[in-house]
């Protein structure tokens, strides 16, 4: 669905790191874990297009979704102006998210820094249905282990570091040793999600990551947003990441 | 202020109103049909169809300019046996007429193509797309009109069908080619497609775009295909297309002005999902409330 929102609530982690929350009872109630939204905060053309995303949570009672996101650039820096009660343009919730099945015992979801914020409605959406969820990140400084509070309260098993001598990827491997996963998640790193995979090979677990990738429409007509998959015939191909994905079986990623 | 009739027959296509999204701007369907209803469109336009089943270039593919954006896709396309089978029936589903876009990077896909849709009453008009900057040798097809000329007549001979014509900008002289179109059959033209383009990553001193370069569009280019609308409009007979960097009503009506029968939006779908319908209505509005009485009345008044 594309609305024109209101802000419910901004917050600044840091100057770079920066939560927004926005009201839709419509978009709160249809977005699911690992999704996106297409956002443009402001008027014109000039950014010219609309930024993709990744939802962080929603709240379908109070009609919220919120994002946390990187100032990058010119798009974010003015979604970053933004107050309580200004306007922007939104559309989705977009693409398709993480897989959860219903009678998932435990699953493990594994981020770094800004790679965190798609777990967190995972996590809860999981919580809610009676799934453990162990929660594996990293990040170069304490400030940037998003959402590890939010996370905790909801009941997350949590298992962090900010020590780039230390793989957050082996503190589940030893899990992996006493506990049965049903599957695992990541987001933010190529190399999280190569080591992820590399677990899924030695253990029975399903494995997914959430891509990121530049978006021009994000509904799958520019095909501007592809990445290189392996389909089930073995064959190499391009998938639009806004449709095809975001979140794709490790498998499938070449 | 009297009623204005948007109706137009562009070519022998009959359509409700004079717009339609350009080719490879707006395509894919479930999640457009919940930000309005697609039969309210003059047309819905395909993404080019290729005559092969094409993967399309490497990424990255697109990045934002000022101004708008470049692509260099490179039409990755299922094929025209597999898009006539398992495409087509759901745009011939939307109440709309379709305007099937075909590329191809030799003159045999167009006849081969052509030949396969024939005169399928599915497909209201042939665009033939002569000009994507980001496929074969990166030469586009209309950069001379005697190219045109032999590729729009062979498929003339092939198909029955409304036959438009997608020139390029990256000409010296757009009214060349827009006649060679023209005296070989067409029955409209598109003026125009992308400007070649590039970006450069200064941080990595490389080209940003997988294909090195690619096709420029947005408002930014608005002013210069205003020119060759302009020019080609007085040029040819048939009517002319406008499609380059649409983003309002506005720039509808001054296409319109210049000389255009129709006009497509382009990349602005990406930016504002409304905007086709937002066009279709601030015409309607714009032309009651100026006296013209139909698209015809207003066009071509700048001239």
């Amino acid at each position: 669905m594309y609305q024109t929102v209101k802000v419910a609530e901004t917050s600044t982690i840091s100057p770079q790191y920066r939560r927004i929350v926005i009201q839709s009872p419509e978009m709160a109630q249809a977005s699911q874990p690992g999704q996106f939204m297409m956002l443009k905060a402001w008027e014109g053309t000039v950014p010219f297009l609309m930024r993709p995303i990744s939802i962080n949570d929603a709240d379908p009672a109070a009609g919220t979704v919120s994002f946390l996101y990187k100032v990058v650039g010119e798009g974010t820096a003015l979604m970053a102006k933004l107050q309580k009660g200004d306007s922007l343009q939104a559309l989705g919730p977009l693409g398709h998210g993480f897989p959860l099945a219903a009678g998932a015992k435990r699953i493990a979801v594994i981020g770094r820094g800004i790679g965190i914020a798609p777990l967190r409605l995972l996590a809860r959406r999981a919580v809610e249905q009676g799934t453990e969820v162990y929660a594996y990140l990293s990040a170069k400084e304490e400030q940037q282990l998003f959402d590890r509070r939010e996370l905790e309260d909801l009941g997350v098993i949590l298992r962090t570091t900010c020590d780039a001598k230390v793989n957050v990827t082996a503190f589940f491997a030893e899990d992996l040793e006493k506990l049965t996963f049903d599957a695992a998640y990541s987001c933010g790193s190529k190399r999280l999600m190569g080591e992820m995979h590399q677990l899924h090979l030695r253990h029975d677990f399903e494995s997914y990551v959430s891509l990121e990738e530049h978006m021009a429409c994000g509904i799958g007509a520019c095909k501007g947003c592809v990445c290189r998959t392996r389909g089930e015939d073995g064959g190499e191909r391009y998938e639009t990441v806004c449709q095809c994905g975001p979140v794709f079986p490790t498998e499938r990623i070449v | 202020m009297g009623a204005c009739d948007l109706r137009i027959n562009l070519g022998g296509m009959e359509m409700k109103n004079p717009v339609m999204p350009a080719s490879g701007a707006y395509d894919y369907f479930e999640h457009n049909a919940d930000v309005f209803p697609m039969d309210r469109l003059g047309a819905v336009m395909v993404k080019s169809v290729h005559r092969h089943p094409r993967e399309g270039n490497s990424a990255p593919r697109i990045t934002e300019v000022l101004g708008g954006m470049i692509n260099a896709v490179g039409i990755p396309s299922v094929g025209i046996e597999a898009f006539m089978a398992q495409e087509l029936p759901r745009f011939d589903a939307i109440g709309a007429p379709v305007v099937l876009s075909l590329s191809g990077h030799a003159p045999e896909h167009y006849y081969e193509s052509a030949e396969i849709v024939a005169d399928d009453q599915r497909v209201g008009a042939i665009e033939l797309n002569l000009s994507c900057p980001n496929v074969g040798t990166g030469l586009p097809f209309s950069a001379g009109g005697a190219i045109v000329e032999e590729i729009v007549s062979g498929v003339r001979r092939r198909t029955k069908l409304p036959l438009y014509v997608k020139l390029s900008p990256n000409v010296s002289d757009i009214r060349e080619t827009a006649r060679a179109a023209e005296l070989s059959g067409a029955d409209a033209v598109t003026v125009a497609n992308t400007y070649r383009a590039m970006k450069i990553d200064i941080r990595t001193g490389k080209p940003v775009l997988g294909n090195i370069s690619g096709g420029m569009s947005g408002p930014a280019i608005k002013p210069q295909t205003m020119f060759l609308v302009y020019q080609a409009s007085g040029a040819v007979s048939i009517p002319v297309i406008a499609c380059g960097g649409i983003a309002t009503w506005q720039d509808a009506a001054e296409y319109i002005m210049a000389g255009a029968s129709a006009v497509q939006v382009g990349c602005v779908n990406f930016v504002n999902p409304m905007a086709m319908v937002e066009v279709i209505d601030g015409l309607q509005q714009f032309m009651e409330e100026r006296g013209f009485r139909s698209v015809e009345e207003m066009r071509g008044i700048a001239r």
